[in-house]
């Protein structure tokens, strides 16, 4: 098989993954192009910028990760490929900004080229673009980002895995997450993955989050152990009890009070502010729990 | 491939990149007819210049212009070169003489030319070796220098032209004289600063009458230089005495009461003494009323002998004695407190004082006109556009501009004189005999140009102007022109004016402005502020790539951005972009 050969066969095993981060480098080369024909530097530099770190290492180097440890997995070439090939797209926009350090990595990136220098400065190819490709991880994206987001907010630790059901009435929706399920469980600690077009078999606790055409369901118990949680909250309840106590005995005081300057005082009133409000928020949790 | 290392140091990466970039001549351009042209010529930086936050910036962004041009494969040019700035530079060598105990009159013309280009043999180059450092991808080949040959022969040929027009003429002008320096200063170069000062209440009695004018100036020893006083014609106060004559205390001269549409009814007593030969807006209340100009001081800023007793005094001694006479002798009314802008030499903040003088000028309606018409016309683009407004008012109120300074390093005024005939001969060499008289003694003009002179010149001028060059038919007009807005008069305006006047073309299509670099509390970095920050040490510390990224980023053309605020970023940067690719190992 010659390397040409090679090469078509790479491209006909992209991945929706791939084929989205090929049309994202385009995009990123057409319009960075226009925002330097305007003199908009300062702009075109931070789209790069972002790409690189968003969508490309934040993103796109997660979702490929199973392939390339896989050696078995029959996409892997392509993912290499297209890790390569939008990484060298990406340093050459990068180039004019940052000349060293591009030129370093595009140097030990690649043999064909001689340096970045001289090099092509990438322009718009209409074979890579892909925008129902761009629209469709970028619905993966936000699903994955809320379950993140979710889980940060309710302190979920990321061994903890759960389940993660995406229920929508759209067929082409549930066609998108069905390809991605993978995604989920790399991405997202799911330990398993449910698309359906309707809650059956979801409980009254699941946690649910609202995203564009679907909505996103992870039961409570895969989340929280209940028992602990409670724990948890009934020793924060007792810390933050004693906390307003102490705050409170000392506002009382008049010595303290008519000594200490206002700006202390003022401060103390507000530290007993902010007990008082976690306080009810843990009380909330401790009665949701209880239900 | 080869292995990267693991820790990316920015300092051996970057020395070796550049060396292997100039190794293989990629920033040398030759001329390839086959691709679309785009040239940039760098602004030159002074020859006595250190490489601060400013040139970092204007560099770094055509840097990136050029690369990214050349790339996108266009035949991309950028020419480096260096200014001789005339007075930076002599007051440098000046300075260094100093602490040698020795003065310009004591080494005379030749000998002090001869130490300032010794000092810009030894320091000239040190900004372009910075540059370096920077990354700038420029045509090393073509370095030039505004006194060099080529640059030299170009000021001559463009003085020879633009006499041979009758636009460049020798006259009696007001100027901007710096008492300190001993020079001729450039409306730009003097700062306007609030000062504590004092309005001096003066009557000037009417002749034959008990009336007086009572008049207010801030400078009371120049009315030994009166040879006027002027109202408003339509003022109903003062009308009646148009025509008729005061008389000027301490002196006795006979000024006629004229009147001038330049007097404000409205300020003060709507009375103004008008002293031609001290003040520019008197001068020309003096060309239309052909009024006698009497220059009472000499170039030191002491009076003179038309200042009788008061000569030899300087003229902040002789305000005090004036002042002090005149309250003896009843004239003045009233000493008012007030705070007022004084014009000062932005070198060394001595107060200017405006003196008629011989000096050259070039004249300036006729050439201005067709820069405002390539604006106009769109031929000429600023981005971003609000600068084209600055470009505008500049070119729609320009006044002749003053060519001659009383300086020795820069180009010499191709002026002879003839010693017998006194007649003038214009001349790229020294002329063997008078064309008029014959006689064979003549003398140079001892001034030389006024910098901008030559930078006028640099767009054409680096690509080989006056000769018809393969460089010059190829690459000009230029692409762009990157600076800050602080040079938009004196520079791009006359670019502009000079590549239209000699080429016949603009010297660049647009004009891309971009802002000053602050620090955090948004100051501009001054030494005196302490404030800098030596882009230098930022490369030494995380490299040239960091340093033009945080310059870059947040930059939208023709704002300021304050440089601190993206420090933060440096620490993150590099590490994270490396890192990143050793995920593919």
């Amino acid at each position: 098989m010659n390397l040409e050969e090679e090469e078509e066969n790479k491209l006909l095993m992209l991945t929706s993954a791939d084929k989205w981060i090929l049309s994202k480098v385009n995009t990123l080369a057409k319009e960075m192009t226009e925002n330097m024909e305007h003199y908009e530097l300062g702009l075109a530099v931070q789209k790069v910028h972002d790409f690189l770190w968003d969508e490309y290492c934040d993103w796109y180097i997660e979702m490929v990760k199973p392939r390339l440890y896989d050696k078995e997995d029959s996409t892997r070439g392509a993912a290499l490929w297209t890790l390569k090939n939008v990484l060298i797209t990406a340093l050459k926009l990068l180039h004019p900004y940052m000349p060293f350090i591009t030129e370093e990595i595009f140097q030990h990136l690649q043999s064909s080229e001689e340096s970045i220098m001289i090099s092509q400065w990438p322009t718009f190819k209409e074979e890579w673009n892909n925008k129902e490709n761009e629209q469709e991880i970028d619905m993966l994206k936000e699903a994955i980002r809320s379950i993140r987001n979710i889980r940060a907010e309710m302190n979920v630790v990321p061994s903890r895995k759960a389940q993660v059901f995406v229920v929508s009435q759209h067929e082409d929706v549930r066609g998108v997450f069905e390809k991605s399920k993978t995604f989920f469980k790399t991405l997202a600690y799911a330990s398993d993955v449910m698309i359906q077009e309707d809650k059956t078999g979801i409980g009254e606790d699941a946690v649910s989050i609202v995203i564009h055409n679907a909505v996103i369901y992870i039961p409570f118990a895969d989340l929280v152990d209940l028992e602990k949680e409670m724990e948890r909250l009934t020793k924060e309840r007792e810390k933050m009890l004693k906390e307003i106590e102490r705050v409170e005995k000392k506002l009382s005081n008049q010595g303290f009070v008519a000594k200490a300057p206002v700006s202390v005082i003022e401060e103390e009133k507000a530290k007993g502010e902010k007990y008082k409000a976690i306080l009810a928020q843990v009380e909330e949790r401790i009665a949701q729990l209880k239900k | 491939m080869k292995e990267l290392e693991k820790v990316y140091d920015p300092s051996i990466v970057e020395e070796r990149l550049y060396e292997q970039w100039m190794e293989k001549k990629y920033f040398h351009t030759k001329i390839d007819k086959s691709k679309k042209p785009y040239c940039i010529v760098m602004p030159p930086p002074n020859i006595t210049g250190q490489l601060h936050m400013g040139h970092a910036l204007d560099n770094t962004i055509q840097d990136i212009l050029i690369r990214w041009k050349r790339m996108s494969g266009y035949n991309a040019l950028w020419i480096p070169g260096i200014d001789h700035a005339s007075i930076s530079t002599e007051l440098k060598v000046v300075q260094k003489m100093a602490e040698e105990g020795v003065t310009k009159s004591d080494v005379g013309r030749e000998g002090f030319l001869k130490r300032a280009w010794e000092w810009k043999e030894e320091y000239g180059g040190i900004i372009l070796k910075q540059l370096r450092k920077m990354g700038s991808s420029c045509d090393w080949d073509r370095v030039r220098f505004t006194m060099d040959e080529g640059l030299s022969d170009a000021v001559l040929e463009v003085f020879m032209r633009l006499h041979e027009k009758g636009l460049i003429y020798r006259g009696e002008k007001i100027v901007n004289w710096c008492p300190q320096c001993q020079t001729t200063i450039s409306d730009a170069e003097v700062n306007h600063i609030d000062k504590a000062g004092h309005f001096y209440h003066i009557t000037y009695p009417i002749k034959d009458s008990e009336e007086g004018l009572l008049l207010a100036t801030t400078r009371p020893e120049t009315i030994l230089g009166d040879t006027a006083i002027a109202v408003h014609p339509e003022d109903e106060r003062y009308q009646h005495l148009i025509g008729k004559t005061c008389i000027l205390p301490l002196v006795g001269r006979e000024l006629p009461i004229v009147g001038d549409t330049y007097v404000d009814r409205e300020f003060g007593t709507g009375v103004v003494k008008i002293t031609p030969a001290h003040d520019p807006n008197d001068f020309e209340v003096g060309l239309r009323h052909d009024l006698p100009r009497i220059n009472v001081m000499n170039d030191d800023g002491t009076m003179n002998e038309k200042a009788g007793e008061y000569q030899g005094l300087d003229r902040m001694e002789a305000r005090k004695r004036i002042v002090e006479k005149l309250k003896e002798e009843g004239y003045l009314v009233k000493i008012e407190d007030i705070t007022h802008a004084v014009g000062v030499h932005e070198r060394c903040n001595v107060v200017v004082e405006p003196l008629i003088k011989l000096q050259w000028f070039v004249k300036m309606e006729e050439l201005a006109r067709p820069a405002i018409e390539a604006y106009k016309k769109e031929d000429l683009r600023f981005i971003p556009d609000r600068f084209g407004k600055v470009y505008l008012h500049w070119l729609e109120n320009i006044r002749d501009w003053c060519i001659s300074r009383q300086l020795w390093w820069g180009h010499r005024i191709p002026a002879y004189y003839c010693e017998k005939c006194g007649h003038v001969e214009i001349s790229k060499t020294a002329p063997s005999s008078c064309s008029k008289c014959g006689c064979d003694k003549l003398h140079q003009d001892e001034d030389t140009l006024d910098t901008w002179f030559s930078s006028a010149l640099w767009p054409f001028s680096t690509l080989g102007w006056p000769e018809n060059t393969e460089d010059l038919q190829h690459f000009y007009p230029t692409s762009v022109l990157v600076t800050a807005y602080d040079i938009i008069f004196f520079w791009v305006v006359r670019m502009v004016f000079s590549g239209l006047e000699q080429m016949g073309e603009i010297p660049f299509k647009d004009v891309f402005i971009h802002g000053l670099i602050r620090d955090e509390q948004g100051r501009k970095f001054s030494k005196s502020l302490g404030n800098g920050i030596d882009p230098l040490d930022v490369i030494s510390k995380y490299g040239a790539d960091a340093l033009r990224l945080m310059l870059i980023t947040g930059n939208a053309p023709g704002n300021d951005m304050n440089f601190i605020g993206n420090v933060w970023m440096l620490a993150e940067i590099l590490p994270i972009n490396y890192g990143m690719l050793l995920v593919l190992y």
